[in-house]
């Protein structure tokens, strides 16, 4: 800001003779100005936070804004204060009060261990009922029936298996409009996050371990989808488009991808372990049984390499 | 066979040849090292920095070597930063940018590891090295050959991590080392052992450090001084330290497992033979989020005593922030699973986590409120110091809501790993770490040295700061809100990040003048250090006793022992004064000081060696080296004539040389 004034001021100076740096300083500005707007238009299409497409997001924004709103109770008093103190008591103004021995009044200091007390007490109690509301392992209360996706995120692409309809999708999810989703999540590779955020927020996907996530969308549409946590280089691309249809759409999908004649079975499951950067959209018209209890059992037994039947385990340990 | 008992698994093609970047800062680095050993050779100054400093077990020139410490990879730490925002403002659609994401990861955790350990850590160690025995009335720390070794041993760790940038290659797992990730299986090569290296040798000077500033404030303050008589920055600063002594063992030790899964193939946290990567990040917060306190305390303490000494006035309900810093203290070890809601915890425990987040917000705003009273009907002096106060109370305040707001699980689920966290932690890290650091830097500087910083050279840093903060750090929020995940080094067109990061490149560049001018301000205030000088050993009419003596102090402080009767003994000193007191000449008596030893900087570089042999698996040079350390600490702890006394000739002689020099 300071340095802007001091070039102004510097401009003025020599604007007679060198009007030319004032209509380049100027295009500068405007252009500055430009993509200054540019930004903040085109960043107002996408807070994909604040522009929730579900309930579970819709309550999150909701949250947000609410405890912001609270907070801002104390902080814009404190800045305010802060200016007018500090301008106030400046030392060249000797109109102002002078108080040398004045370092201790109960009143105030009641006054303000008690305000950020009561704001705090307010937002603990948000708190404890929006966690619990929003927690993410709790079905959502609603009526429609459920479906489940199966998530294993892997060295760096997504693989959604659908149990219910014994089949899968790599690298792309979909689902139907007003239908609550129960995600069950793994990993097979380092921890990643799943997130769709403008139907909700994040949970991380673990190898050996299940994470449970559940949300609904209200509106068809293409979301992103993308890992929250970092995961090793081909991180960038860890990303998917999660696209929300009508139900009659979805059961199209559906045959869509069960034409497909491509079988995830253990065999081509381990095909996609290794790394991998190659993000594009694969369909799997049949998946193993048990596939998913599987990638994470292997973690779970890998000296024996046999599941507990005795059968022997079928995916590779890497 | 013997090739790789000596040498392990180092071997020329270590070396990064084809990398121009990584060359080129190889080579700036051997050439400043060049330039600096050339001139002390040609000074012909081996022996004086040998006997002066290498082995000096001073505070005040400990601390000092803290400071540059401080300083150098604060640079290597901001060439990091300006590089991701480089590669973040260029590497949209087509364009992939400059660095390759292997490259990137490297620059983001070094990022990370320099700013914390080696910047922020040796900043504040620094200045509580030098300030706190002066402001209790002693001569030195309680274990000035620790102190020493401390030092070393932090400016190995140092080494290693600037090593790791020509041989071999750093942690590409971001700046805690979340496994799997930073597992052998995920992270073949040595980067994370340089990471363990870098971290454990540091991570042992620090905690022998903290125990050291510990007993030091305990034990040996000047009679008189109760605990609720000390300054308000050796107040925070003992509990900082407190905050050291129980967190820092957590981090060794978790450094140390994780060691012996990489080095011995055990299993704590992998993800098979029944390790769990859960428990390594709950241990790392343990330690890593009083680490944000063992950080921040000690600003607040800075801006305790800046605040009062501008104001004319004496801080504002001392009692209430004492106990704001001990609460915050106890609270800050019972919030750190707030880093990991979304690692599924249930509801509730989720809440109780969340709830005693928020309630550190409580004393934290309360000591707000009593720096604003101590500023009220006061009469503040806009020194270079004041300028950072103020700076802090309004970024700091905000940083503070973002922190609140993201201790809300339900929110945090969505803001969390995006770079709206990233923008969180620079507001409170920059806005309460770097801006108290800066702070005390400049308000203790004539006392370090003899002479002030120049002024406005030091008041144009902090509007390119405080600008370039909010350039570079404001958008980040917005690019939160918009999804934008933390550690991406490449995003597409219609994400629209695009704009955002271009103004947060430009915030950066803000700051890097800003970063010049302290340069330049360093440069020309010793340039013209005879027309700043302090002669009177009191430049800013300060309260504390460090103010008493001269500037910078004798070798042993204080020639008598203070006595201490009040809080601000040396500003009611001078109010009697004033008021006509008679000053009783002083009646000098033997010192006892401690003799100087080189086994700290010998412990420091064989540390060194040692961690570099473990890092590349030097079966026989670790073995040596480790043997020769244990050797080190043995023969230090034979050595009886580690002390001597200071005559009272010479106590007089150089009192009588500080006289001299003020009156003039």
């Amino acid at each position: 800001m300071l340095s802007s004034i001091g070039f102004g001021h510097w401009l003025e100076r020599h604007r007679d003779h060198q009007g030319k740096i004032v209509t380049r300083f100027k295009g500068i500005v405007l252009k500055l100005i430009t993509l200054g707007s540019v930004a903040w238009l085109t960043g107002c299409q996408k807070m994909e936070v604040l522009q929730p497409k579900g309930p579970v997001a819709a309550d999150e924004k909701h949250l947000l804004i609410t405890a912001v709103g609270l907070m801002l109770i104390i902080v814009v008093p404190v800045i305010i204060l802060t200016l007018l103190i500090a301008f106030r008591y400046r030392a060249s103004n000797k109109k102002a009060k002078y108080a040398p021995e004045w370092t201790h009044s109960v009143k105030l200091e009641l006054l303000w261990w008690a305000v950020p007390i009561v704001i705090v007490s307010i937002l603990a109690m948000i708190t404890w009922k929006s966690t619990h509301a929003l927690d993410p392992y709790k079905p959502l209360d609603v009526p429609q029936k459920p479906i489940t996706i199966q998530v294993v995120s892997l060295n760096w692409r997504w693989l959604f298996i659908y149990p219910d309809q014994h089949m899968a999708t790599l690298n792309f999810v979909e689902f139907p409009v007003h239908t609550p989703v129960n995600f069950r999540i793994t990993s097979d590779a380092p921890m990643n996050s799943f997130q769709i955020d403008q139907l909700a927020g994040q949970i991380y996907a673990m190898a050996g371990m299940q994470t449970k996530l559940h949300l609904m969308a209200d509106q068809v549409g293409d979301y992103n989808g993308r890992s929250v946590s970092f995961s090793g280089p081909g991180f960038n691309g860890m990303e998917f488009t999660a696209r929300v249809v009508t139900a009659d759409q979805f059961a199209q999908f559906v045959q869509t991808v069960q034409k497909t004649n491509n079988s995830l079975t253990a065999a081509a499951y381990n095909q996609l372990i290794p790394d991998s950067e190659d993000t594009r959209i694969v369909y799997y018209s049949s998946v193993d049984d048990h596939l998913f209890e599987d990638i994470m059992m292997k973690y779970m037994m890998p000296m024996s390499g046999n599941d507990p039947d005795g059968a022997p385990m079928a995916i590779s340990q890497k | 066979m013997m090739e790789q008992l000596i040498f392990g698994k180092l071997s020329l093609d270590a070396i990064p040849y084809h990398n121009p970047i990584i060359m080129g800062a190889g080579a700036f680095m051997a050439l400043v090292a060049t330039v600096v050993l050339g001139t002390i050779l040609y000074l012909k100054k081996v022996k004086w920095i040998w006997t002066e400093w290498l082995t000096s077990v001073d505070h005040k020139k400990i601390g000092i070597m803290y400071l540059i410490l401080a300083g150098i990879m604060f640079l290597r730490g901001f060439s990091d930063a300006v590089m991701m925002r480089l590669q973040q403002a260029m590497s949209v659609g087509t364009n992939m940018g400059y660095l390759p994401p292997e490259h990137y990861d490297q620059v983001f955790t070094a990022h990370g590891v320099i700013m914390i350990f080696f910047m922020a850590m040796s900043f504040v160690f620094g200045l509580v090295n030098i300030i706190v025995p002066e402001q209790i009335g002693a001569r030195d720390v309680a274990f000035p050959y620790l102190n020493s070794l401390s030092f070393w041993l932090t400016l190995s760790g140092a080494c290693l991590v600037m090593i790791s940038l020509v041989v071999g290659d750093f942690a590409a797992t971001g700046w805690l080392a979340y496994p799997p990730l930073s597992e052998l299986k995920y992270s073949p090569t040595v980067g994370v052992d340089y990471y363990l290296w870098a971290l454990t040798l540091s991570g042992i000077g620090t905690l022998i450090g903290g125990i050291n500033i510990f007993v030091t404030i305990l034990r040996m303050r000047c009679p008189g001084m109760t605990l609720m008589k000390m300054p308000l920055f050796t107040w925070s600063v003992l509990c900082s330290m407190i905050l050291v002594i129980v967190s820092f063992p957590v981090l060794n030790i978790t450094l140390f497992l994780l060691f012996l899964d990489r080095f011995m193939g055990m299993h704590f946290f992998t993800s098979d033979f029944g390790g769990n990567p859960m428990l390594y990040i709950s241990l790392i917060w343990t330690w890593g989020h009083p680490e944000v306190y063992i950080l921040v305390l000690p600003a607040f303490g800075i801006f305790s005593e800046v605040v009062a000494t501008f104001s004319k006035k004496p801080l504002f309900g001392y009692t209430a922030m004492v106990w704001a810093t001990a609460a915050i203290t106890v609270l800050s070890f019972t919030v750190w699973l707030h880093h990991f809601f979304t690692m599924g915890a249930g509801a509730d425990v989720n809440s109780v986590f969340g709830i005693a987040t928020m309630i550190i917000s409580v004393p934290t705003g309360v000591k707000v409120f009593n720096w604003l009273a101590t500023m009220y009907r006061g009469r503040v002096t806009f020194a270079t110091p004041m300028y950072w106060m103020i700076g802090f109370l309004i970024t700091f305040t905000i940083g503070g809501m973002t922190g609140v707001l993201m201790s809300v699980p339900g929110v945090d689920f969505q803001v969390h790993n995006s770079v709206f966290l990233i923008a969180h932690f620079h507001n409170t890290i920059i806005g309460g770490v770097v801006f108290g650091l800066f702070a005390g830097y400049t308000y203790w500087f004539p006392k370090i040295f003899g002479f002030k910083l120049h002024e406005r050279l030091g008041r144009w840093a902090f509007w390119l700061w405080i600008t370039g903060f909010y350039v570079a750090f404001m958008p980040l929020y917005v690019l939160g809100l918009m999804g934008m995940t933390r550690r991406i080094s490449h995003y597409s067109v219609e994400s629209g990040y695009h704009p955002y990061l271009i103004v947060a490149a430009i915030g950066a560049g803000i700051i890097l003048c800003g970063i010049l001018c302290q340069v330049v301000q360093l440069v020309v205030s010793i340039y013209q250090r005879d027309s700043n000088r302090d002669l009177t050993g009191d430049p800013w009419d300060g309260r504390t006793l460090e103010w008493s003596i001269a500037s910078p102090p004798p070798f042993y402080n204080f020639a008598v022992t203070p006595v201490v009767q009040e809080r601000d003994q040396f500003w009611a000193d001078k109010q009697k004064r004033l008021s006509g007191a008679a000053v009783i000449p002083p009646r000098y008596e033997p010192l006892h000081m401690p003799k100087n030893t080189s086994i700290g900087f010998l412990m420091g570089v064989i540390g060194g060696v040692f961690g570099f042999a473990m890092v590349w698996d030097m079966a026989l040079l670790s073995m040596v080296s480790g043997v020769v350390l244990l050797g080190c600490a043995l023969a230090r702890m034979f050595n009886a004539h580690i002390d001597y006394t200071v005559s009272v000739e010479e106590v007089s002689k150089t009192e009588m040389k500080h006289l001299v020099g003020a009156s003039v």
